[in-house]
């Protein structure tokens, strides 16, 4: 009977055919893909959402307002921006604290990196115990705790009591008497600012060796990663060791220091030793004024961030990529 | 490398009139090695001293009586070898329940941070979806926040757990109290929030982008679905890596004082318990020289503690420091 040419069975297998094309069974291969990348990354997006994106609203919320710890749960009292004034212009330590801290860091960047390039070369080349070398420098990483960096400051007291002499107490603490070079630069001519710069960065060599553990190591990924055929090319052709540095390995190795400009920045806003981190720390959890402290650690967060952005601008446009 | 030129081995004199005829270039060549060998051992030696010295003086103090504290003749060996601090501090740190607390968390923490972060750095690097920007972003802000910003927050989410009120409805109450437990930092892990996830994800990330697709084509061609490309052939290649990280996880999660301290309010853990010797030993003994002598005995207890507290990380690094160190390099990371 009639199936062909009948004009109801031709609307219905319109119908049909319309309905097939946009059911589940005729997605495109993309759109498949990017349902199963959803379901990879859904453990990130719970996490992110509920750990990270809602205590970010919920904290700028509290920054916003006065907070009070009831029995039951928290009572919040809108205040408006009143928190960011206060911590601006009317805490003492805050501005100050904030300028020591990013002084810190600008000032021991380079220095870090350097060492940490400087290192790196070292551990590179080939010598007997090599690889305890290695071991070793890689060691602040694995050490470098709360627990025993914080736990030195008796010896600090000690010093006061027992005076003068090199007791085992003060030889805990007190890693370099730089008086001797002090003395030395300056009274050989050396201008007094320059004197300062220099023992300070002697000072601070502990730090830095301390801070330099995987910066090391991403410097030494970068130098093996340099094929050997170029520097045998260039002896070939008559170059010298600075050459060689300047023209090869500085430039391969160019995007390991964006890499570890950008760590060693997060890692010593972050770290538990810097000043402002624990006057926030303070503010929170012993002076119990959280709508403060949430301005604070905001004002922090977004100093670092722009801070963030305009050291990898500046850097990244420079990073030579050969791929 | 076209180092050295090689010759026959001759006598001193044939190699003196060699020399000569160079004018001296092996000679000083070798000269300039054995010097430039000179100096690397000298830095490499001397930066090894830096980096030991604290834990060397630590360990030295620990052994030491009071009276040795105070003698300026006395640097490193003690004159008088005691194992009294060891005995004060492993009683003051309850070291048997803490050592089990700290080993447990670490342990499975990592395993949590080792498993998610593979996963969602798997769907990150092979796959495009359209919030992906986003969600990338929301990696790097991840690592880039002072904890202090988020701390609050998720303090309170914990202290009232509550999954979008289920709790609430079911008994009335305001949320389950999760402080104290290990069930926080499970939670955080799974759901790759934890300490430094951010990071694990990127070298993920980049170690998968390492991998080639020909491998993932080849096998979806014969019919494997997502996860199974997933299970069989990245997950195999990727452990080396998945170890790094699961390493990595567990030294900062061990070393980890912030989260400690705030989200353990009793439960021992070896981060928090050096700072709380001043509650469980005698710390407020004075002893054979004077009242102000407090601060040395407890400087000693301290370094004994703190070396019972390194001691296990010393022993896992001596066995994994190959891994450690090749790690970075394997990874490929460039940015």
């Amino acid at each position: 009977m009639g199936a062909k040419g009948n004009p109801q069975t031709i609307k219905q297998v319109g119908k049909g055919l319309r309905k097939g094309i946009l059911t589940k069974k005729n997605r495109t291969l993309a759109q498949k893909r990017a349902k199963a990348g959803y379901l990879f990354v859904l453990p990130f997006i719970i996490g992110g959402v509920s750990f990270t994106c809602i205590p970010l609203i919920r904290s700028f919320i509290f920054s916003l307002s006065k907070l009070s710890i009831t029995a039951t749960g928290y009572d919040l009292h809108y205040v408006g921006f009143k928190n960011y004034v206060d911590v601006l212009t009317v805490d003492a330590y805050f501005r100050v604290q904030l300028f020591n801290s990013v002084k810190e860091m600008l000032f021991n960047l380079p220095l870090i990196l350097i060492f940490s390039f400087f290192a790196a070369s070292l551990l590179n080349q080939k010598f007997k115990g090599r690889t305890l070398a290695r071991a070793f420098f890689f060691l602040p990483v694995i050490l470098a705790s709360g627990a025993i960096l914080t736990s030195d400051t008796s010896s600090i007291i000690m010093q006061q009591i027992t005076g003068s002499g090199q007791s085992a107490a003060e030889a805990s603490e007190s890693m370099f008497t730089s008086n001797a070079i002090y003395m030395f630069l300056y009274n050989s001519g050396v201008s007094e600012a320059y004197t300062q710069y220099i023992v300070s960065a002697i000072d601070r060599i502990y730090d830095i060796v301390l801070f330099s553990g995987v910066q090391i190591l991403v410097f030494l990924a970068g130098l093996q990663s340099i094929s050997p055929d170029y520097y045998e090319a260039s002896m070939i052709e008559g170059a010298t060791k600075w050459e060689n540095f300047w023209k090869i390995t500085f430039p391969m190795v160019s995007p390991m220091i964006l890499v570890n400009t950008i760590y060693t920045i997060i890692d010593s806003f972050v770290s538990e030793q810097n000043e402002l981190i624990e006057r926030i720390n303070t503010v929170m959890y012993t002076n119990f004024k959280f709508g403060f402290g949430s301005a604070m650690a905001w004002v922090y967060f977004i100093v670092v961030f722009i801070i963030l952005a305009i050291v990898t601008r500046v850097i990244s446009k420079r990073v030579f990529y050969y791929d | 490398m076209i180092n050295e030129v090689t010759r026959l081995k001759t006598s001193d004199y044939e190699t003196l009139k060699e020399n000569i005829r160079h004018r001296g270039y092996v000679l000083s060549r070798k000269l300039m090695k054995g010097l430039w060998s000179l100096i690397r051992s000298v830095l490499i030696i001397g930066i090894c001293f830096v980096i030991i010295y604290p834990l060397l003086s630590k360990i030295s103090v620990s052994f030491m009586e009071e009276i040795d504290f105070y003698d300026a003749s006395v640097k490193y060996i003690p004159r008088h070898f005691t194992w009294n601090n060891y005995v004060e501090a492993f009683q003051g740190i309850k070291f048997p329940e803490t050592f089990r607390n700290t080993i447990f968390l670490s342990l499975v923490t990592s395993i949590f941070h080792m498993a998610s972060c593979t996963f969602v750095a798997y769907g990150f690097a092979r796959f495009h979806f359209k919030w992906k920007k986003v969600l990338l972003a929301l990696v790097v802000i991840s690592i880039v926040i002072p904890p202090q910003v988020t701390m609050v927050s998720n303090y309170i989410n914990f202290k009232y757990f509550d999954i979008f009120g289920i709790y609430r409805l079911i008994t009335g109450n305001q949320g389950i109290n999760l402080l104290n437990s290990f069930a926080p930092f499970f939670i955080l892990g799974i759901t790759a929030s934890g300490i430094k996830n951010g990071l694990y994800i990127f070298l993920m990330i980049q170690y998968f982008r390492g991998m080639p697709k020909a491998l993932d084509e080849a096998a979806y061609i014969d019919g494997a679905s997502f996860f199974q490309v997933f299970r069989y052939i990245m997950l195999p290649g990727a452990i080396p890596m998945m170890a790094t990280v699961f390493l990595f996880s567990f030294v900062w999660q061990y070393n980890d004082v912030y989260y400690a301290t705030i989200l353990f309010t009793e439960l021992q853990v070896f981060s928090t318990s050096i700072q709380g010797l001043a509650r469980t030993t005698l710390w407020d003994v004075t002893s054979s020289i004077g009242s102000e002598s407090n601060m040395a005995y407890q400087a000693l207890i301290r370094s004994a503690a703190t070396v019972m507290v390194i001691a296990p990380l010393i022993v896992l690094y001596t066995f994994t420091q190959k891994l450690f160190v090749e790690s970075v390099s394997r990874s490929g990371l460039k940015l």
